[in-house]
């Protein structure tokens, strides 16, 4: 996947504005926000891959699959990749989020006349999208669940840039292979274990 | 149509059940065929600890668009198409079924829910039965299931397990923080936690590697090969039989019939999509209790008009999904970092025996999980205060350490409405009706969830939790526990097999998932399942050498 692929599908305009609404809902602050976690660019990404589905058919695609799923072995990473789309949420979203803008454009003007989104400053964000959520607009939550799988999920995917997002948690992320040596936690260290006398013979 | 060379036994579906059929029925020098409609994924597939790509997309689970099913709470109803996410909520379509993802609780049945309706029935509104087969029928199996498929535990320390005579293979996994949480709770109010018994191994057993304790492994597949799935356990055996054929990819249409009414093979779509005919002595069904049931209701003949196997009229009936499972989410005040270890390691079974003092019959049990590393799971569920922003991201930060969720497992009664059967408006991307679910729990289960749901909230109150969310029970729609849906017992007007899981109409066609299953326990049903396949698949191979059943 190439930077022009996942770039082409969006507008600037669109682009901006979708960051924009991501970094408020995960905003940046003493630790990285969604900005900085590159979520836009995973949300292109999956766009991306509905704007390529359009002309496959649904029995296509699974072939499409099935043939790229056959052969994990010799799988690219570029195949992983398709796969990934093809399996994506199964439904198109490029055109939700391009009326999507038009709508947080719309209410931005009703904040402040004159103005679109990108133009409010965080607190008319807020209450824009604020508004949004409390009338639950198919739209925010479509937003709202790419935004943290952007900045959450695995990097591969093209958000969570450095590991933003597990940073801030403090989630070291997946362990394998190497992966965790006890105690655990706090619980296990410190709780008394009656069962932790290992019986040896187990033959008979 | 292609047609391929007769086979003594074709197993459709390569899951817990199918895989332990191939291994003991190659292994009893029978040729066998596996078709599988999912792919098959190696070990390795399973290595990139992502959460987005195997939990949240399509990887384990066909999408809803291409082979999507339906549910309605009643036959009054119209019928939704399920969501994805309830989609993903079922067992993975691949080599190795929900046994790849499975968190591994692998439990023996307790001799009382072998006979349900004599313990505690009848019930009203419920097809509550006896099983034609009781825990000493099937102990010798736990035991072999026990020891084949490779599960870890202590043997003898729950005082509420049946009978055992032999202890687990490998001793308990490393028990985790919610686990010492629920013990420090548990303890206080005098009852008994005990190691849950997994399917994952802890050290070295039968060529495998033990758990490295990595978490990711709720929901994901194992790359250490560690968890005793059934493509790590049962197919490496079989295919070193050189009797076996395991075919991905190709999705069963229709089981065809002789002119005497046997069962002569499986026609099927191959990877491409086109059709194919495996002839064979002898079919063996282990798609799961929804795809079972479908797959004989799409098999209608002349000779048998409402589907194969149905003279009883019962196939696709009493479907069981256990009761609304409760979970909930606890945090501590120190942290638990649930991204380590295996999902569960303590358990209670304090509330499994029926006490009727408490409204309703029959049990369940509760355990505390670690959640494996599911960052986008956490985000996104209702516990923030806020869904979004500063408050959102701050509360994340609080809780990802801190937290575990607690589930509750419930016996759900078996209804005769909550049923499987064709959709009569939709159908898949092959053109064949997807399977149309009918499903609403009876007013036992809700009762049932309702109650486990409170004892945990004790429990955790008394482990010093510092924030504890119980759900209200929640219909399900679809659940990877899909049981009942092809009863066995001893007559054929009111069940679809025998207790040797042999269809009561067609001689030579065989059932070995928990279709198969008169009511539904309270507990996680897969050892079950698997002891009930090498239990079946004893006396088929008994029968087979005394020339009964492969001519």
């Amino acid at each position: 996947m190439s930077d022009t692929d996942s770039g082409s599908v969006l507008s600037d305009h669109e682009r901006t504005t979708i960051e924009a609404a991501a970094a408020r809902i995960v905003p940046s602050d003493e630790g990285a926000g969604a900005r900085e976690a590159g979520v836009i660019d995973y949300i292109e990404g999956l766009l991306a891959a509905d704007d390529v589905e359009t002309d496959i058919s649904p029995r296509e695609k699974k072939e499409y699959a099935n043939f790229i799923l056959g052969g994990m072995g010799g799988r690219t990473e570029e195949q992983q990749v398709t796969l990934f789309k093809l399996h994506g949420t199964g439904s198109r979203h490029l055109q939700a989020y391009r009326d999507g803008v038009l709508e947080l454009d719309r209410a931005a003007a009703e904040v402040a006349s004159g103005k679109d989104f990108r133009g409010l400053d965080d607190e008319g964000q807020d209450q824009v999208l604020t508004a949004l959520d409390e009338r639950k607009d198919p739209f925010f939550t479509l937003l709202l669940t790419h935004t943290m799988e952007g900045f959450y999920g695995h990097p591969r995917h093209g958000g969570n840039k450095d590991r933003a997002g597990w940073e801030v948690l403090g989630y070291p992320g997946p362990s394998f292979p190497h992966g965790n040596e006890k105690p655990y936690g706090w619980y296990d260290a410190n709780e008394p274990d009656e069962f932790a006398e290992e019986k040896k013979d187990r033959s008979s | 149509m292609a047609q391929h060379e007769t086979v003594d036994v074709c197993i459709v579906g390569g899951g817990a059940s199918g895989l332990v059929a191939a291994k003991e029925l190659t292994e009893a020098g029978m040729t066998v065929c596996v078709l599988e409609r999912g792919p098959w994924y190696k070990r390795e597939d399973f290595a990139l600890g992502d959460e987005l790509m195997y939990k949240r997309r399509n990887f384990f689970w066909p999408t809803v668009e291409l082979e999507p099913r339906t549910w309605r709470p009643n036959a009054d109803s119209p019928s939704e198409v399920l969501s994805t996410k309830t989609q993903t909520f079922s067992n993975a379509m691949c080599v190795g079924g929900g046994t790849i993802h499975y968190s591994g609780l692998s439990w023996r049945f307790h001799e009382s829910d072998f006979r349900v309706k004599s313990e505690d029935g009848p019930v009203a509104g419920t097809t509550i039965e006896d099983w034609p087969i009781s825990y000493e029928d099937m102990e010798p199996f736990y035991e072999k299931a026990e020891w084949t498929v490779g599960v870890s535990g202590q043997g003898w320390s729950s005082p509420f397990d049946p009978p055992r005579k032999r202890d687990y293979p490998v001793g308990p996994a490393a028990r985790n923080s919610p686990g010492a949480a629920l013990e420090r709770g548990a303890r206080k109010l005098g009852l008994h936690p005990f190691p849950t018994p997994l399917a994952i191994l802890t050290g070295d057993y039968d060529g495998r590697p033990g758990c490295i304790g990595k978490g990711m492994c709720s929901s994901y597949g194992c790359p250490v090969g560690a968890k005793s799935s059934t493509l790590e356990s049962m197919l490496p055996k079989a295919l070193a039989t050189g009797r076996l054929e395991i075919r991905p990819l190709c999705l069963s249409r229709e089981i065809t019939l002789d002119r005497q009414g046997k069962a002569s093979g499986v026609t099927y779509f191959n990877a491409e999509g086109e059709e194919e005919h495996q002839p064979a002595r002898l079919v063996v069904m282990a798609a799961g209790g929804v795809e079972t049931a479908r797959l004989l209701l799409l098999s209608e003949s002349a000779r048998f008009p409402q589907g194969l196997a149905n003279r009883s009229g019962l196939v696709g009936k009493n479907l069981m999904f256990h009761s609304p499972g409760v979970t909930l989410v606890v945090t501590f005040p120190e942290p638990l970092d649930g991204h380590k270890g295996t999902s569960s390691t303590r358990v209670l079974h304090d509330f499994y025996k029926t006490d009727t003092s408490r409204g309703f019959i029959r049990g369940g049990f509760m355990h505390p999980r670690a959640h494996g590393g599911d960052p986008i799971e956490l985000a996104l569920r209702p516990i923030h205060g806020k869904r979004w922003g500063k408050e959102h991201k701050d509360s994340m930060r609080e809780t990802w350490r801190h937290y575990l969720h607690s589930h509750c497992t419930g016996e759900s009664l078996p209804v005769e409405s909550n049923a499987v059967d064709l959709d009569p408006d939709l159908t898949d991307c092959y053109g064949l009706p997807v399977a149309r679910i009918t499903y609403t729990s009876h007013e036992n289960d809700v009762r049932l969830a309702t109650y486990l749901g409170e004892r945990s909230r004790e429990i955790y109150e008394a482990a010093g939790a510092t924030r504890i969310i119980v759900p209200k029970p929640e219909t399900r729609k679809l659940h990877n526990h899909q049981m009942g849906s092809c009863r066995m017992g001893n007559d054929p007007e009111s069940s679809v097999v025998d207790k040797w899981c042999r269809s009561h109409d067609v001689s030579n066609l065989f059932i070995v998932d928990a279709s198969v299953f008169v009511t539904g326990a309270g507990l996680n049903p897969t050892l079950t399942i698997q002891a009930n396949a090498f239990r079946v698949c004893d006396y088929m191979v008994t029968e087979a050498h005394k020339g009964n059943l492969i001519h």
